[in-house]
């Protein structure tokens, strides 16, 4: 017997149990059986749910504000028929929308759409989005275990999760916040919004601060302690790596968040002043207390995202990835050097010596990256690609993924910085890292491990056409966006000269291909949960242990605790289990195992 | 040591339902063992205890950069806090820090006597430290108008910049504060779980462990605030 | 197999001698002994006591004795003991000199998050001060004037709270309050009874530094005669 017992195999008599999303009794005891659930897989579920909402609510104020982009608003004189000049306020939408009166009140509708889209997409999409979804989900299923270390404090997290998303909607149905998520002080401590508007919403980001802890705190001590026999650090799959030093991340800046965000309350319902500078506070400690959180937490966003892709591309390309150990380490390494960089993100506002220091450093986040792109290649290098969407989602990042970081570049050379920063390339460039590398990465993923996590299969057809509307799509939106940068259209402002018009308008139209390209997503999937075909419990040959059990996985993962005999892309070596390659919706014509057998 | 692990897969059986707590207790049916349990449920509150340094890692860098930026302001601040009231509470903070440490050894040995003494003198140490801090700090100083930020109220000042040093001052210790009191908490539910469970034992004492571990981070918190704010001029 | 364990479902095919197999090490349940935990406990008091005799002699030492001592020896002193201090709490009280050592490497993790945050922190604003020359003339003062907005605590008729506006540091604002409430000679009074030995040294080592930009011209903004003997 080398791996656990196959999972139609009735010849042990005990395999009658159901799959984790079998209703026991009656729908609303089912309900209630969710809501108190501690089963990793719902709870996954769970936050996929939550943070998809969010990312609907979060979307809707992108499209928003490109809608509000397609004309700057303006004041423009108009000749009235009696011959007299009038000025009229021109190209408000959302002014008009929420019946804004005049100029400022239209900016400050606009500044709140973009604060709205950043504050929830940032806090409650992308940091939390893959590690709480399908890290939750897969993370104790790879390493062979039943559950995380403390199940009870998963299902608080995402109740916590759910809190700080609540208080964030809260300071949205009072007005709304115009600080941009970054809540830069004075403003933010002093004029921005409404009182309690800025308040409910920081103290919804410092709440959502407790669930990555939680969640961080969790995954660490799972991995260590719960790997299950036979699997040593090295044997872990990349996902997990990638999990793994994401955690170490949330659990070592998300306090400082908390503390800064914390005395921002403070600051703002007491006015103590130690970020007032009309108080001889520091407006600039402010923002180092911020970017030490939040520039690791960029990490945090994209390392789950770039542990995804080492499983797509292994996987769909059946070959042992390149570089095992190269990989696994760089992320370690880019969670260490994240935490020495944050100053790039103020050399506007740093003394001299401190930004020539962390340009130095930040050119160092480019090694470890490099490394896990260069080594992705190598693997996709003579494997048997399969072209199906989870692997076209893997091509997307990296061609996207390659961009933000080149960009990346020039924004951390101080000579260039001073020019492009607050632009527009700021804008295109860490939409191409958190977009094109995250999300893209997270949609990929979510192809994926589909069928796993519902047992349903989708249709491949339209999933592809999904991801090319979506890949078209984002590229057409950011990459113009790039040119106004350079060209010095600011980012956070409603209005612009009509020479930068043309190149809105084209960002605007990529928009709706974006929107288009998720709503057939969207389509595709819930046809797959209504209509589509079951899932074996290893359509596309992988080898690590989550494809080991059946599709969806049973209430407790495995049906007996699983000895792992195998390394994760051990492709040239191992049959992987269950596997039919008739199952495989658009195999290539290579066997995928030919050798070793 | 090296041993094998045992599984735990056992229930407990019924019959024994008037065995104190400890022995009735069971590890979760993911762990191998109850003691990878403890050590897990210990790892996992080590991590705790990091965000909880790294919460006032930014209370002390805020004390660095502005002690850095005015410090006469807070040579100022820190003469008119009172060293006798500050080392008071040092010591009573030192004191329930070890009958906390001596309440988990008398859950290791099983005297459950003495745990519950050493529980209940931490938890006067703990109202204590608060009382101390409410009725002899902050209450006469916040009558002087001694008070932070845009509050600040003493005229009588000798450098513009103490309300600062006020703000710094009663965030660290109002937070500090805050910790106590969450710890003292915790050390309260290990108490009344014992007394009325007898929930902890040699082989099982983890809330009280975990617990008495918050307890010392606060201590060790205090350690440093205790001479930053009292003790350097 | 060699080992008869109890049989688990997997219990057959564990194979101990596998490189990547557990090896589980007990380090959970050491019991410290009662006369270290005391030891400790005496050992923590009679530091308290040194750190807090230490204070005292250097402070008699620059007030009576008017020697000086610089600003770093005074924290230097006080953060190395409460650095054994802590050491101290962290080994026996908490154990961590008998547990895993995998605690130990998580502590020391935090901390060195935290030395990078306050060193690099500290970098910047430690330098704010540092003008290459060549940007000298590019300086300027910032700032607002009007700076700050508080409640008196009043209510006007319409049962809003009354906001005053502060121009300057709230500090001056205060004490000029003062000084038209009860009289400069009266605040004089009050303030040469505070520092019987206040001189004022100007600027130099161990004084604030003249802030520029955002902040700093606020703090020069401050009214010199109502700043008194403040520095400034």
């Amino acid at each position: 017997m080398s791996t656990i017992p196959a999972a139609h195999d009735t010849a042990h008599g005990h395999h009658d149990e159901g799959s984790y999303l079998t209703p026991r009794g009656p729908f609303l005891s089912t309900v209630v059986a969710w809501a108190t659930t501690i089963d990793h897989k719902k709870i996954g579920v769970m936050y996929l749910v939550a943070v998809l909402t969010m990312f609907f609510l979060g979307g809707v104020a992108a499209m928003a504000v490109r809608a509000e982009l397609w004309t700057p608003n303006r004041y423009v004189e108009q000749v009235q028929p009696d011959g007299t000049t009038q000025s009229v306020l021109q190209g408000d939408l959302l002014g008009k929308l929420f019946k804004a009166d005049g100029l400022g009140a239209a900016n400050n509708i606009y500044n709140r759409v973009f604060t709205l889209h950043g504050a929830i997409m940032v806090f409650m999409v992308i940091v939390p989005g893959v590690p709480a979804s399908l890290g939750n989900f897969f993370l104790p299923i790879m390493l062979g275990a039943k559950d995380v270390a403390f199940p009870r404090l998963n299902l608080l997290s995402w109740y916590i999760y759910v809190t700080g998303s609540i208080f964030a909607v809260l300071s949205i149905i009072l007005g709304g916040v115009d600080t941009g998520w970054t809540f830069y002080t004075p403003y933010s401590s002093t004029h921005a919004a409404g009182h309690w508007n800025v308040v409910f919403m920081i103290l919804g980001a410092f709440i959502l601060g407790f669930s990555s802890i939680l969640t961080g705190l969790n995954f660490i001590v799972t991995t260590h302690k719960l790997r299950c026999p036979g699997m040593g650090w090295f044997d872990m799959p990349l996902f997990i790596w990638a999990i793994y030093s994401t955690s170490i991340i949330a659990v070592l800046a998300t306090p400082v968040i908390g503390i800064t965000l914390l005395l921002l309350i403070f600051e703002r319902l007491f006015h103590v002043g130690i970020f007032d500078p009309a108080m001889g506070g520091d407006p600039v400690l402010f923002q180092h207390f911020f970017w030490f959180y939040s520039h690791p937490v960029v990490y945090v966003m994209i390392l789950p995202g770039m542990g995804i892709i080492s499983e797509l591309i292994a996987v769909h390309c059946r070959k042992p990835i390149f570089g095992y150990r190269a990989v696994a380490f760089a992320s370690l390494g880019i969670a260490a050097v994240s935490f020495i960089v944050w100053g790039h993100h103020m050399f506007a506002s740093m003394g001299e010596l401190a930004s020539a220091v962390f340009s130095f450093l930040t050119f160092l986040v480019a090694i470890p990256t490099a490394v896990k792109v260069f080594n992705w290649i190598a693997t996709l290098y003579k494997g048997s690609i399969a072209i199906n969407t989870p692997m076209l989602y893997a091509m997307s990042f990296l061609f996207l993924f390659s961009i933000g970081g080149l960009t990346g570049l020039p924004l951390g050379a101080l000579a260039t910085d001073l020019h492009l920063h607050d632009s527009y390339f700021v804008v295109a460039h860490f939409h191409y890292v958190m977009m094109g590398g995250t999300i893209i990465a997270f949609v990929g993923g979510l192809h994926h491990w589909w069928p796993k996590m519902f047992g349903r299969m989708y249709n491949e057809k339209w999933a592809m056409l999904g991801c090319a509307l979506v890949f078209i799509g984002f590229n057409v939106t950011f990459f113009t966006q790039f040119f106004l940068g350079t060209q010095g259209m600011p980012r956070r402002y409603a209005s612009y000269v009509d020479e930068f018009q043309f190149l809105h308008q084209v960002s605007t139209v990529g928009s709706w291909f974006l929107l288009l390209g998720f709503l057939v997503h969207l389509g595709t999937f819930i046809h797959s949960l209504v209509a589509g075909p079951k899932a074996p419990p290893n359509p596309w040959g992988g080898l690590t242990l989550e494809w080991e059990t059946e599709s969806p996985p049973i209430e407790h993962n495995f049906h007996h605790e699983p000895i792992l005999k195998h390394g994760p892309y051990d492709y040239d070596t191992t049959v992987p289990p269950h596997y039919d390659p008739a199952d495989y919706p658009l195999d290539t014509t290579t066997p995928p195992h030919d050798s070793g057998h | 040591m090296t041993s094998i692990p045992t599984h735990h897969d056992h229930q407990p059986s019924p019959g024994d339902a008037s065995a104190p707590g400890w022995k009735r207790y069971v590890a979760a049916s993911h762990f191998r063992s109850a003691a990878d349990e403890f050590d897990a449920c210990k790892l996992g509150f080590w991590l705790f205890l990091a965000t909880e340094v790294l919460l006032f890692a930014g209370l002390f860098c805020a004390y660095a950069i502005f002690r850095m930026m005015y410090p006469e302001a807070f040579a100022a601040g820190s003469h008119s806090l009172d060293v006798k009231w500050g080392g008071l509470n040092t010591v009573v903070l030192l004191i329930s820090s070890y009958t906390v440490a001596s309440s988990i050894r008398c859950a290791q040995l099983d005297k459950r006597f003495w745990l519950h003494v050493n529980l209940i003198i931490t938890l006067v140490c703990a109202a204590a430290f608060v009382v101390i801090k409410f009725t002899f700090e902050y209450g006469p100083k916040w009558a002087e108008g001694k008070r932070p930020g845009v509050l600040f109220d003493y005229p009588y000042w000798s450098h513009p910049q103490e309300p600062i040093w006020w703000s710094v001052y009663y965030c660290a210790t109002g937070i500090h504060a805050l910790h106590v009191v969450i710890g003292a908490c915790l050390l309260a539910w290990c108490l009344y779980r014992s007394v009325r469970h007898k929930a902890y034992g040699p082989t099982h004492y983890t809330m009280l462990e975990n617990s008495g571990l918050y307890w010392h981070l606060v201590d060790l918190i205090w350690i440093f605030l205790f001479p930053l704010l009292y003790l350097i001029h | 197999m060699s080992h008869s364990k109890p049989t688990h479902h997997t219990g057959d095919e564990y194979d101990p001698n596998n490189p990547h197999g557990f090896t589980y090490v007990d380090h959970g349940h050491h019991v410290m002994s009662g006369r270290t935990l005391l030891m400790v406990l005496l050992a923590l008091l009679a530091f308290t006591g040194l750190t807090v005799g230490a204070a005292e002699v250097e402070t008699y030492m620059i007030e009576v004795m008017g020697w000086s001592i610089p600003n770093s020896v005074n924290v230097l002193i006080a953060m190395s003991i409460a650095t054994v201090k802590a050491v101290l709490v962290v080994m026996f009280f908490m154990a961590l000199k008998y547990d895993n050592p995998l605690n130990t490497i998580v502590f020391l993790f935090c901390l060195f998050a935290f030395a990078i945050f306050l060193s690099f922190t500290a970098l910047d604003l430690g330098n704010r001060h540092r003008v290459e020359a060549y940007r000298a003339p590019q300086i300027q003062a910032g700032g607002t004037g009007v700076n700050l907005a508080r409640r008196t605590g009043e209510r006007n008729e319409q049962g809003e709270p009354i906001v005053e506006n502060i121009v300057g540091p709230i500090a001056g604002f205060v004490r000029k309050a003062t000084v038209e409430e009860k009289g400069a000679d009266y605040v004089e009074k009050k303030l040469a009874e505070k520092h019987p030995h206040h001189e004022d040294a100007g600027v130099g080592p161990g004084r604030s530094r003249p802030q520029r930009g955002l902040s700093g011209a606020l703090d020069e903004r401050a009214p010199a005669s109502d700043a008194g003997h403040g520095g400034h």
